[in-house]
């Protein structure tokens, strides 16, 4: 039972951050494999503009500013090569995610660092145990989802996201602003992709390798959950973190993400469209 | 600069090379995107090692001679990649992409996991190199460059052979079109299976055994996914779809990035030394693509010369056929 | 002699799609020797009926054989390898080979699609390899496009990308060979090669159906016309007869196929 709630908490981190690169895989068609290095950054700065800023108030700035990269590669560096196709820009992505990991390498420097930050001590509630901290997460991540949620099926920028991402043609055609689409979907994504570098950073350590073994389980993540279908992705990543913590009690800790890849293997052989779509499975390549 | 550091860097780029030239059989000519080679090339290294390193070391191996160590890698690469392609291939676009990237991780997190066979997260420390005993210490490296090289052009025949074959020119026509090479008998499945098995079996026999010759040493951290990167971003800058390009990117790639090694730093900047490497393989995968997409040399390219061959070849054998008809009768 | 009994024989084939019914117990008797045409207006079902015939068409009522053999159910690369092969309306080919390579695809033959055959089989790889150009070659000229043999398809103009589809799956040695809108976005003079193409391939004793809107193009070719509507073959005849139809007239008078006629 406690592992479930492990596996809750992990999920959720996890589908904070899909939740994103969902979202821009949608609508803008590519798997951005440097969303791993977004959330990285993200972590990064939490940390380093605390000493300033204070801890709360650099998560926040940390989570403006790689939104505001996340602009500025749509702009600078995606949008240019969108004509050649998906898997040019899945290796412009590949590229920007080495960028910002050299960048982070040369000035955050290799070592491990932690969040200043204590969870607190763990209180029993009912069968698990549970710190305070540890609440304060599930309910920002969830806080975090219903807000998006809320922000795609209630407000008009949300209908034209939507909109674009089941038909960005016909959405063109039918004059929606592609373009103001298109700015806010990246400041989103990798302002979720913050978010949930800096959750991950609370939760454990950060390190320049964080993209790197996070950027798989996210596309476990997406794929699983479907893929055009944001609370699948959503159902999906907590459904991993559960699977992954429970499986911790039959088998070595060391094969958990043995366990998320195989599954995720499994279920594309048996099922494609991922476990949770109604919709049929659109390919994206070039 | 020292001509001992020139020598490793191009043996080490040699060594790429030979994995962006497979990666471009498979991936150009083959369509197939893979992004675990460095999955691939990892079970190569340690089958290798395992079967050639000696019994009695902190991880027991099997004491085989070299080329029985280079088959045996081959053999068990080629029949792992059937293992692995079987249900990959069978999806399209990027859930094949990151299946094969999936897998690559699952490989590695094995290694580090069985410990007990493959020496974990230490690694194995001894390697059995071609010709170590018959050289000195200082002559060693020159001899590992002038292996390299052999080996690579041997890669850059290979692939060459297989471009210009029918074998060749049906991987790629399915390819271009899958559902019309079908409708003309060729099996889908069936050449892609074969092409991503041979493919895993040569990086088995020629990159794998001469990357652990030149590392002298397998930990499982070598084979994350940078290395699958590297190895695409050698392609990329090659060109995608040519026989020479892969060979020239990779060589360019190597060589600026580890020539940065030669600037003097003090400790407090040897990280910017090491994150040189990945900084400059971002950029230069960016730039390509975003400037010069065909690479150095494109596909179109480089078939120019073997289908000209074939041309003349057809024409030539024509001086006793009657003159080409004008339009249509036959 | 038998072989003027060849024919494709099309017996009460009904296709659905939801509601809609695509196909309505179509029967016809295609001859095995000459060119055959379908025409009708858009939607009639004459695109459907040639997936259903060529093995692409799913589900279907009726049974379909060439020659006495059952056709029926098959998939496409077995219909195909019963000598009854198509062209398709977009003729897109395999864009980065040449217009040679694309015939050769279908003449290497068996066996030397796999990575071990160039070594394995090292001499018969690059005989085959001549042999296939070589034969390419002179397809190409036969058919009166040998000068575009080395030319990359990805260049060519939507004209003869359709020429060299027909002469592609003509390097298959069909027996009889259906033509999916071969004249569609073809200028004046490339529709004159492919008419003198389409008599040259039925001279050779291959049977031809054909899909047009070009009434003028399809008319002038064929020998025999069959007439779909609503996915029923509504008149059969020669092209005078089919001309005179009152009931044809009144489905092209007023329809933008009219306007077709060369």
């Amino acid at each position: 039972m406690q592992n479930i709630l492990f596996g809750l908490i992990a999920g959720s981190v996890l589908a904070v951050a899909t939740s994103g690169f969902a979202l821009l895989r949608n609508t803008e068609r590519f798997l951005h494999i440097a969303h791993g290095q977004f959330m990285a950054l993200g972590a990064f700065l939490g940390i380093v503009l605390a000493g300033p800023l204070g801890v709360v108030p650099a998560m926040v700035v940390s989570v403006l500013l790689v939104s505001a990269l996340g602009v500025v590669s749509g702009i600078v560096l995606f949008d240019p090569v969108k004509e050649q196709g998906a898997n040019v820009m899945l290796f412009t992505s590949v590229g920007l995610a080495f960028v910002i990991y050299a960048v982070m390498i040369a000035v955050f420097g290799t070592q491990l660092r932690v969040y200043d930050v204590q969870l607190g001590d763990a209180r029993d509630l009912g069968p698990v145990s549970i710190a305070p901290g540890e609440v304060v997460l599930l309910l920002l991540a969830a806080l975090v989802i219903t807000g998006l949620w809320l922000l795609l099926s209630r407000t008009s920028i949300g209908r034209d996201i939507r909109a674009v991402a089941s038909n960005r043609e016909l959405a063109q055609v039918r004059g929606v602003a592609i373009n103001r689409v298109t700015r806010t979907v990246w400041a989103l994504s990798s302002g979720l992709a913050a978010i949930g570098g800096i959750m991950m950073g609370v939760l454990g350590s950060v390190t320049t390798e964080l993209g790197w073994t996070n950027i798989l389980l996210i596309l476990a993540a997406a794929v699983l959950g479907g893929m055009g279908n944001i609370l699948g992705v959503i159902g999906a990543a907590l459904a991993l973190g559960i699977v992954m913590d429970v499986s911790a009690l039959v088998i070595d800790t060391s094969y958990r993400p043995i366990v998320a890849f195989t599954i995720l293997i499994l279920v594309l052989l048996v099922k494609p469209e991922g476990l949770f779509s109604f919709q049929k499975r659109r390919e994206v390549t070039a | 600069m020292s001509v001992s550091f020139l020598v490793t860097i191009a043996t080490l780029a040699l060594v790429f090379s030979m994995g962006s030239m497979l990666l471009n059989v498979e991936s150009s000519w083959g369509g197939m995107w893979d992004l675990g080679i460095a999955g691939q090339i990892a079970v190569g290294a340690y089958t290798y090692a395992l079967l050639t390193g000696p019994p009695d070391s902190a991880v027991p191996g099997f004491d085989l001679p070299i080329l029985a160590g280079m088959i045996g890698a081959a053999v068990v690469v080629g029949v792992v990649s059937t293992v692995i392609g079987w249900p990959a291939l069978r999806l399209r676009g990027e859930y094949f992409l990151i299946t094969t990237f999936a897998f690559a991780e699952i490989l590695r997190q094995l290694i580090v996991i069985r410990k007990d066979v493959t020496g974990g997260t230490f690694g194995i420390t001894s390697v059995k190199k071609p010709f170590a005993e018959t050289f000195t210490f200082e002559a060693y490296p020159y001899v590992m460059l002038g292996l390299t090289l052999v080996l690579a052009l041997v890669v850059w025949a290979l692939c060459t052979r297989l471009g210009n074959s029918a074998y060749g020119l049906t991987l790629r026509a399915a390819r271009d079109n899958e559902a019309l090479a079908q409708s003309m008998g060729t099996s889908i499945s069936a050449i892609r299976i074969s092409t991503y098995a041979a493919v895993g079996a040569m990086c088995g026999f020629f990159v794998a055994p001469a990357y652990v010759w030149f590392l002298g040493a397998l930990v499982p951290s070598i084979f994350v996914s940078s290395l699958t990167f590297t190895i695409w971003t050698g392609l990329v800058i090659g060109g995608l779809g040519s026989k020479a390009g892969p060979l020239l990117g990779a060589l360019v790639l190597t060589i600026g990035s580890e020539m940065i090694r030669l600037v003097e730093v003090s400790p407090e900047h040897a990280q910017i030394i090491s994150a040189f490497h990945p900084l400059l393989v971002g950029l230069l995968l960016i730039g390509v693509l975003r400037w010069r997409p065909g690479g150095l040399i494109s596909e179109r390219t480089s078939f120019t010369r073997s289908r000209a061959r074939l041309a003349s070849a057809s024409a030539t054998s024509e001086t006793d056929r009657t003159p080409s008809a004008q339009t249509g009768s036959l | 002699m038998s072989t003027d009994d060849i024919s494709l024989e099309i017996a009460g084939v009904s296709k659905f799609y939801g509601g809609v019914t695509a196909l309505g117990d179509v029967t016809m008797s295609v001859d095995g020797r000459g060119i055959t045409a379908l025409i009708g207006p858009n939607g009639a079902g004459k695109t459907t009926l040639f997936n259903v015939i060529s093995g692409f068409g799913g589900g279907y009522e009726g049974s379909i054989s060439f020659d006495g053999t059952e056709l029926t159910r098959l998939k496409p690369h077995q219909v195909a390898r019963t000598g009854v092969v198509r062209t398709f309306q977009t003729p897109v080919g395999f864009r980065t080979l040449t217009v040679a390579e694309n015939l050769m695809i279908a003449l290497t033959g068996d066996r030397l699609d796999k990575p071990w055959a160039p070594f394995l089989h090292w001499r018969e790889d690059r005989r085959r390899m001549l042999a296939a150009r070589r034969e390419a070659d002179a397809l190409l000229d036969q058919s009166g496009i040998g000068r575009l043999r080395d030319a990359f398809m990805a260049d060519l103009s939507p004209g003869d990308l359709k020429l060299i589809e027909i002469v592609r799956q003509l390097a298959l040695k069909p027996r009889m060979l259906l033509l999916d809108e071969p004249a569609a976005a073809m200028a004046v003079d490339q529709i004159a090669t492919l008419s003198q193409l389409i008599k040259g391939i039925v001279a050779n004793g291959v049977g031809v159906l054909v899909i047009d809107h070009n009434l003028g193009f399809v008319l002038e070719l064929a020998d025999r016309v069959h007439v779909l509507e609503s996915g029923r073959v509504i008149a059969s005849g020669t092209p005078d007869e089919i001309g005179a139809d009152a009931k044809v007239r009144e489905i092209y008078l007023g329809s933008e196929e009219s306007a077709d006629v060369a």
